[in-house]
C-alpha cells in the first residue's frame, strides 16, 4: 500500500476507513466522523455517553482498518499512574532493571470511565496526551505514531468520580456527546450483533486492513498542510475569542482551543474532500472543538443553558467571513 | 336571705378577688365542707371500683364516671358552703337528708349531659341550685348574671383544669419514682403507663388523678359560688343596703330616748288633739299620689347637672341600603341579641378587612400580570433580535444585501467586471445578488453567522428552486475565495446567465 501524497488520495483512504468501520459499527455517523476527524488531526477525544453504545468497538475496530495496537485501561478508583505508564522491574536473570511499558504504548488507547480514577493517575495521561512520550525513571520513551487516546466518560452518574481537570480536558482535541442510536440504526445494530454470535464478545473479524500506521501518519501530514484562508482562520480565532467575552460564559476557551479548531478543521475538510478549509468546516467542528474548554455562569447554568446551547448561539451571532 | 348573717365582708371586689375569697372561705370551713363532700363520693367511688375495676378490670371507667358525676357531688357543696356563708353550717346528717331534694330541683339531668362541658357551670349551679329558677327566666337569669362574669367563670374552669392536672402529673412522677424497679412491669415505659396491665399499678397511677379531683373540687365550687354573690352584690348593692341597714339600727339605738322627748314635745307644740281620720286618710291618699307621681319627679331630679347632662353628638356613618327595615318585628332577648349584635359587628368588620385584602390582593395580582407581559414582550423582543428576524437585514457580515445597493442589471454588472479581469468582484456581486434576492423577494430567513454552507441549507428548505444554482455559485466562490482557484472565465459566465434566469424572473414576477 503506497503512501497518499495529495487530498484526494487521503480523502479516498479516510473513506476507505469509514467504510470499513461501517461494517461492524452501524450508525452514530457524527461520532465515527468526529473519531476519524480526530484520528487524521492526530488530537485525542473525549467521548461522553452512558455505557453501552459500542464506545469500545469502536476504537477496535478502528485499530484493526489500519493495523494499529489497540489497548484498553478500565479506569479504576485505585488505578495507579505506573498502571498507565509502565513501571521498572528488577530482572533477577540479568540483573538489572528493565522498564515494563504500560498499556498507553500503543496506537489507539481506549481510556474507558476516565472520570473513574483519582487526579494523579488522570494526571499521568497528560504527559502521554500533549507530547506522546512517557518518561519512566527518568528515561524518555516515544509512543508509536500514530497516538490516539479515546476517552470516555459516564455523563449521568456523579458518585465516586473524579471530574477532569481543566488542563486535562484541554489536551482532548474534540470532546463528542453520543446518543442513544435512532430506531432504524438500533435495530440494524442488534440484527447484526445477534447473528449467529455466542456470548459478548465484540467481533471485530469482518473488519479488513485497509490502511497501515504509516499511511495514517502521511494523511495526518497531508491535512496539517491544507490550505486555509486568511477570512477562515481570522473567522475560526474570532469564534475562540467571543467566548471569552460572551455573556453566558463564564470561562472561554484559551487560545489552544483555536488551535484544535483550526486542527479539526483541517481534518474535516480532508474527511470532505476539498483541498481548502472553509467556514462552513470551522463552524461544524466548533461545538465538539470548544465544548469542553468552556464553562457557564451560574445564572446560565440555573436557567438551564447548556453550554451547546450558548455555543450554538454565539455562533449564529459571529459574522461569517465574506471577503 | 337575711344578709346581716353573712359571714363574708361585702365590698366592691374584682373577679378573682372574689374567687381567690371563695377559696379561702372554703379551706376555713373545710371540715364540714370536706366531711359531706367525702361522705357523697367515697362510697360512690367505692361502689364504682368494686363493679369497674374489681369485676370488669377497667379502672379507666371509673375515673370517667367519677369525672361525669361531679354536678351531683358539686350540689351538696354548694349547700354546704352557701349555708355556711350565711353563718349556719348544717351538719352531716342535714346535708345528707337535703341531698335527695337538692338532686331533684337542680335541673340535674341538664347538668350531667348537655350542659357538662359548659365552661361557666361553676355560676351556672348556684342560679339551679339556690334560685331555683327554670325555663326563660333562668336563661335570663343567667345571661344576665354572666353578662360580666362570664369571662372570669371560665378562666376559673381552666385554671381548674391546670392545677388538676400539674398536681395529678407531679404526683404520677413522685408515684413513679417510688415503685421498686423489681416490681416495675416488664417493658412500660412513661407513656404507656396508662395502659399498663396489673391492676395494682393502674390504680397507682390513677388514684393520683382521682385524688387531685375529689380535692380541688369543692374549692372550685366555692370559687364560683363566691364570683357568683359577687355579681348579685354589684346587682343589687347588698352592700349598700347593708350599710343602710347598720346606720338604721345604729340610729335606732342612740336616738331611742331622745324621740320618745321629741315626740311629748311635739305633741305639745303641735296641739293636744291627735290626727283625726280624716287627716289619716288624707296622708294616704297623698302618699299614693307621690307613689304614683314619682316617675316624673325621678324625670325631674335627674335633669340636675349633679346627675350629668345630656349631649348630643353628630356623626357620619355609612348608610347601607340594604339595613333591614323592621328590627324590632322579632325581639330576641337581651343576651341573645346582644350576642348578635356583636358577632354581627364582628363579621362585618372581618368581612370589610376581607374586601379590603381582596382589593389590595387584585391590584398586586393586575401589576404583576403586567409586569410579566411586559417581561414576556421584552424577552420576545431579544429572540426577535438574535437572528431569527423576519424583516431581512440591510447587511450580512459585511455584504450589503438592500435591493437598492445592487445594480439594476446585476448579471450585466457582474458580466462587465469579469470582462474587465475582476472574476473574484464578479462572483461576489453575485453571491450578494443572490442573497439580497432571496433574502428580500424570498423571504429566505438569514442570519449574520450563517456560512455559505448554512445559506444553501436555509435556500433548500425555504427556496428549494434555487438551491441548485445557488450550490453551483457557491462552490465557485468558495473556490475562488478560500482556495484560491482560478475559476474559469466561462464558467462565471455561465453563472451569470442562470443567474439572470433564475432572479430576474422572480424580480418581473
Amino acid at each position: 500500500m503506497s503512501l497518499p501524497t495529495t487530498p484526494l488520495e487521503a480523502t479516498e483512504l479516510a473513506r476507505a476507513l469509514r467504510q470499513e468501520l461501517g461494517r461492524v459499527f452501524v450508525g452514530q455517523s457524527a461520532v465515527v466522523e468526529h473519531t476519524l476527524c480526530a484520528l487524521v488531526a492526530g488530537g485525542h477525544i473525549l467521548l461522553e455517553g452512558v455505557p453501552g453504545l459500542g464506545k469500545t468497538l469502536l476504537v477496535k475496530a478502528l485499530a484493526k482498518t489500519f493495523g494499529g495496537q489497540f489497548s484498553r485501561i478500565q479506569f479504576t478508583p485505585d488505578l495507579m499512574p505506573a498502571d498507565v505508564t509502565g513501571h521498572t522491574l528488577f530482572d533477577t536473570r540479568s540483573s538489572q532493571f528493565v522498564i515494563r511499558r504500560g498499556p498507553v504504548f500503543a496506537n489507539l488507547v481506549l481510556a474507558d470511565e476516565i472520570n473513574r480514577a483519582p487526579a494523579k493517575t488522570q494526571a499521568a495521561l497528560l504527559e502521554v496526551m500533549q507530547e506522546a512520550q512517557v518518561t519512566i525513571e527518568g528515561k524518555t520513551l516515544p509512543l508509536p505514531p500514530p497516538f490516539l487516546v479515546l476517552a470516555t466518560q459516564n455523563p449521568i452518574e456523579q458518585e465516586g468520580t473524579y471530574a477532569l481537570p481543566e488542563a486535562q480536558l484541554d489536551r482532548f482535541l474534540l470532546k463528542v456527546l453520543i446518543d442513544y442510536p435512532s430506531l432504524d440504526e438500533e435495530r440494524a445494530l442488534v440484527a447484526a450483533s445477534c447473528t449467529g454470535r455466542t456470548g459478548d464478545k465484540l467481533e471485530v473479524e469482518a473488519v479488513q486492513q485497509v490502511a497501515t500506521p504509516e499511511q495514517l501518519i502521511a494523511m495526518q501530514q497531508i491535512a496539517a498542510g491544507l490550505r486555509i484562508d486568511e477570512a477562515v482562520l481570522d473567522y475560526a480565532v474570532r469564534i475562540v475569542r467571543n467566548t471569552r467575552e460572551w455573556s453566558g460564559i463564564a470561562i472561554g476557551a484559551g487560545p489552544r482551543g483555536a488551535i484544535a479548531l483550526v486542527r479539526a478543521a483541517r481534518a474535516s475538510a480532508l474527511l470532505a474532500g476539498r483541498e481548502f478549509v472553509t467556514p462552513d468546516d470551522v463552524k461544524r467542528v466548533a461545538l465538539p472543538a470548544l465544548r469542553h474548554r468552556i464553562s457557564l455562569v451560574p445564572e446560565a447554568e440555573i436557567e438551564g443553558l447548556s453550554i451547546d446551547s450558548v455555543l450554538t448561539s454565539l455562533l449564529a451571532r459571529t459574522d461569517a467571513p465574506r471577503a | 336571705m337575711d344578709l346581716e348573717r353573712l359571714s363574708v365582708t361585702l365590698r366592691p371586689r374584682n373577679h378573682w378577688e372574689a374567687i381567690d375569697l371563695g377559696v379561702r372561705f372554703a379551706l376555713s370551713r373545710a371540715r364540714p365542707l370536706y366531711a359531706a363532700w367525702f361522705a357523697l363520693t367515697l362510697p360512690v367511688l367505692a361502689v364504682l371500683t368494686l363493679i369497674f375495676a374489681l369485676w370488669l378490670g377497667e379502672i379507666s371507667w371509673v375515673l370517667l364516671i367519677m369525672w361525669w358525676l361531679k354536678p351531683v357531688f358539686d350540689r351538696l357543696a354548694l349547700h354546704v358552703v352557701s349555708h355556711a356563708v350565711f353563718g349556719e353550717i348544717p351538719s352531716l346528717r342535714q346535708s345528707l337528708r337535703a341531698l335527695p331534694g337538692l338532686l331533684r330541683n337542680s335541673r340535674l339531668l341538664a347538668a350531667l349531659t348537655w350542659e357538662r362541658f359548659s365552661l361557666t357551670r361553676s355560676i351556672r349551679l348556684p342560679v339551679d341550685q339556690l334560685e331555683g329558677l327554670r325555663g326563660k327566666a333562668g336563661r335570663q337569669r343567667k345571661s344576665l348574671l354572666g353578662r360580666r362574669i362570664g369571662s372570669a367563670a371560665t378562666w376559673h374552669t381552666l385554671a381548674w383544669l391546670h392545677l388538676e392536672t400539674i398536681l395529678w402529673t407531679g404526683l404520677l412522677g413522685l408515684v413513679w419514682l417510688l415503685i421498686p424497679e423489681d416490681l416495675m412491669p416488664a417493658g412500660v415505659t412513661l407513656w404507656k403507663l396508662l395502659t399498663a396491665q396489673p391492676l395494682w399499678f393502674s390504680c397507682l397511677l390513677y388514684l393520683p388523678l382521682l385524688a387531685c379531683s375529689l380535692l380541688l373540687e369543692p374549692l372550685y365550687v366555692a370559687g364560683g359560688f363566691m364570683l357568683y354573690l359577687k355579681r348579685r352584690t354589684d346587682l343589687e348593692a347588698w352592700d349598700v343596703e347593708l350599710q343602710f341597714r347598720r346606720l338604721a339600727q345604729s340610729h335606732t339605738a342612740r336616738s331611742g330616748l331622745a324621740s320618745v322627748c321629741i315626740a311629748i314635745l311635739l305633741g305639745l307644740l303641735l296641739g293636744v288633739a291627735t290626727p283625726s281620720p280624716a287627716e289619716a286618710a288624707d296622708s294616704a291618699s297623698l302618699r299614693e299620689t307621690q307613689i304614683s307621681q314619682s316617675g316624673e319627679t325621678i324625670k325631674q331630679v335627674m335633669q340636675d347637672p349633679a346627675f350629668g347632662k345630656e349631649e348630643t353628638e353628630r356623626r357620619l356613618h355609612w348608610r347601607s341600603s340594604d339595613e333591614p327595615k323592621n328590627k324590632d318585628a322579632f325581639k330576641l332577648p337581651d343576651g341573645l341579641r346582644g350576642l348578635f349584635q356583636g358577632l354581627e359587628s364582628f363579621f362585618e368588620w372581618i368581612g370589610k378587612a376581607m374586601a379590603m385584602l381582596g382589593r389590595i390582593g387584585s391590584w398586586l395580582l393586575i401589576l404583576a400580570a403586567l409586569g410579566l407581559l411586559l417581561y414576556l414582550a421584552s424577552r420576545f423582543g431579544w429572540l426577535r433580535n438574535s437572528g431569527d428576524a423576519k424583516a431581512p437585514p440591510a447587511e450580512l457580515a459585511g455584504f450589503d444585501i438592500r435591493p437598492q445597493s445592487l445594480p439594476d442589471d446585476l448579471a450585466s454588472a457582474a458580466h462587465a467586471l469579469l470582462a474587465a479581469g475582476d472574476a473574484r468582484g464578479a462572483l461576489s456581486l453575485l453571491f450578494r445578488g443572490s442573497l439580497s434576492r432571496l433574502a428580500h423577494r424570498e423571504q429566505v430567513a438569514f442570519a449574520r453567522g450563517d456560512t455559505e454552507g448554512d445559506c444553501l441549507d436555509r435556500t433548500r428548505q425555504q427556496a428549494s428552486a434555487r438551491a441548485p444554482y445557488l450550490a453551483r455559485l457557491l462552490g465557485c466562490w468558495q473556490r475562488l475565495a478560500y482556495a484560491h482557484q482560478v475559476i474559469p472565465p466561462a464558467e462565471i459566465e455561465a453563472l451569470c446567465q442562470d443567474w439572470r434566469k433564475h432572479f430576474e424572473e422572480v424580480s418581473r414576477g
